[in-house]
């Protein structure tokens, strides 16, 4: 093993390994245990120096069971990836406050009490006290409304997108197609204006 | 301050699928990380085995980190993390002291643990601290400070290169003639 693969291992250990020649080291190490034995020394001197050595894990098999365990791990797909999930949860959030504006509209129009179907208006001594809960002002009434449909259809068109791509996906796989996490969603807008001949 | 920008590209050369380079952080950090987890779970077998955890959940975790607080500071939360799980599990309390969790560093300076080991790991763990220790003190007076001033103050090579005012490159030069010099005395204990 040359001195300036040794020199390279020094730096990249230092964090003042320029970055394409780090993707180099990186790969060498991959393959070439003198190296990533030399690094693994060049640590244990420093961890030594630093009063930090742990004399359990001289003989190495601590690093090398990690990696195996690592190895037969897929990655997990990157944070970008998870729009899906993101796009999920919003939908969720949108529902759950769909329904409870739903629900706040109907006790609001069914809290207008009417004194004859309360059975109390006749009734002797009894003194009746009729009130009215004031109706939500229009555009609240017109929100909530729109809100809520908005909402459901949202709901619908993720439910029906999980659907497709749950089948999409289970498909592919059968076909040997690999995942491809990161690709961005295609517009709805664009695919609604597609034409059939 | 290096070592973040170091462990950061490291981190994104994992978080781009290239795993040796998780290697080197479990290379660089399982020392540290085993010491850690030994003062919860103080059975060096079992802290091997959490500590082991802590290192596959961080890999998993991985593509979620954004570099945000140093990845060290990131491990060693979810090495406390694991290694209180594990208590937990195992339905052993978890020691009633507690490590700053904010601050890794001043654990380090805290307290060493009474690290206990098998008697043949003991031995070589002394015979190499010997064999480091003594090779350190052998080196010419500009390798050791630099050599010094970069693992134990933890100086990038540019403040190395301001305090022993001399170029970059020299501190570079300086600093791997130092680990070969050291390297040569411990790879035939090693090998």
């Amino acid at each position: 093993m040359s001195d300036s693969v040794n020199k390279q291992l020094s730096s990249c250990l230092d964090g003042e390994l320029p970055l394409e020649e780090a993707a180099m080291l990186m790969k060498r190490l991959g393959r070439d245990s003198r190296s990533r034995a030399a690094l693994t020394r060049y640590i244990l001197m420093g961890e030594v120096m630093r009063d930090g050595l742990v004399p359990g894990l001289l003989n190495g098999n601590f690093a090398q069971r990690v990696s195996e365990e690592i190895s037969s791990e897929e990655f997990p797909p990157s944070g970008r990836s998870s729009w899906r999930g993101k796009v999920q949860k919003l939908v969720a959030g949108a529902g759950v406050a769909a329904a409870v504006a739903a629900v706040a509209l109907v006790s609001l129009q069914t809290a207008i009490v009417d004194p004859d179907q309360t059975g109390l208006s006749g009734q002797g001594n009894v003194e009746t006290i009729s009130y009215t809960v004031p109706e939500p002002p229009d555009r609240l009434n017109s929100y909530l409304v729109r809100h809520g449909t908005q909402a459901a259809m949202a709901r619908n068109s993720s439910w029906t997108r999980v659907v497709t791509d749950e089948a999409s996906d289970a498909a592919e796989r059968s076909q040997g197609v690999p995942e491809i996490d990161d690709v961005a969603p295609e517009p709805e807008a664009v695919n609604a204006k597609k034409v059939t001949p | 301050m290096a070592g973040r920008a170091d462990d950061w590209q490291l981190v994104q050369r994992v978080q781009g699928g290239d795993k040796t380079a998780f290697d080197v952080l479990v290379l660089k950090y399982q020392h540290k990380i085993v010491k850690l987890v030994m003062r919860y779970v103080q059975d060096p077998s079992e802290s091997q085995d959490v500590a082991q955890e802590a290192f596959i959940k961080a890999y998993k975790a991985l593509p979620n980190f954004r570099g945000e607080s140093a990845f060290y500071t990131w491990l060693y939360r979810i090495a406390i993390n694991t290694a209180k799980n594990y208590l937990v599990a195992r339905k052993r309390r978890p020691l009633d002291y507690d490590v700053d969790l904010q601050d890794p560093t001043q654990y380090e300076m805290q307290a060493r643990v009474s690290e206990v080991a098998t008697p043949e790991g003991h031995a070589l763990g002394e015979e190499v601290r010997e064999v480091v220790v003594e090779a350190v003190e052998k080196l010419p007076e500009d390798l050791r400070m630099a050599i010094i001033l970069r693992e134990i103050e933890g100086m990038s090579y540019e403040e190395i290169a301001q305090a022993m005012d001399c170029p970059v490159g020299t501190v570079r030069s300086r600093i791997f003639r130092a680990r070969e010099a050291i390297d040569s005395r411990l790879r035939p204990l090693l090998d």
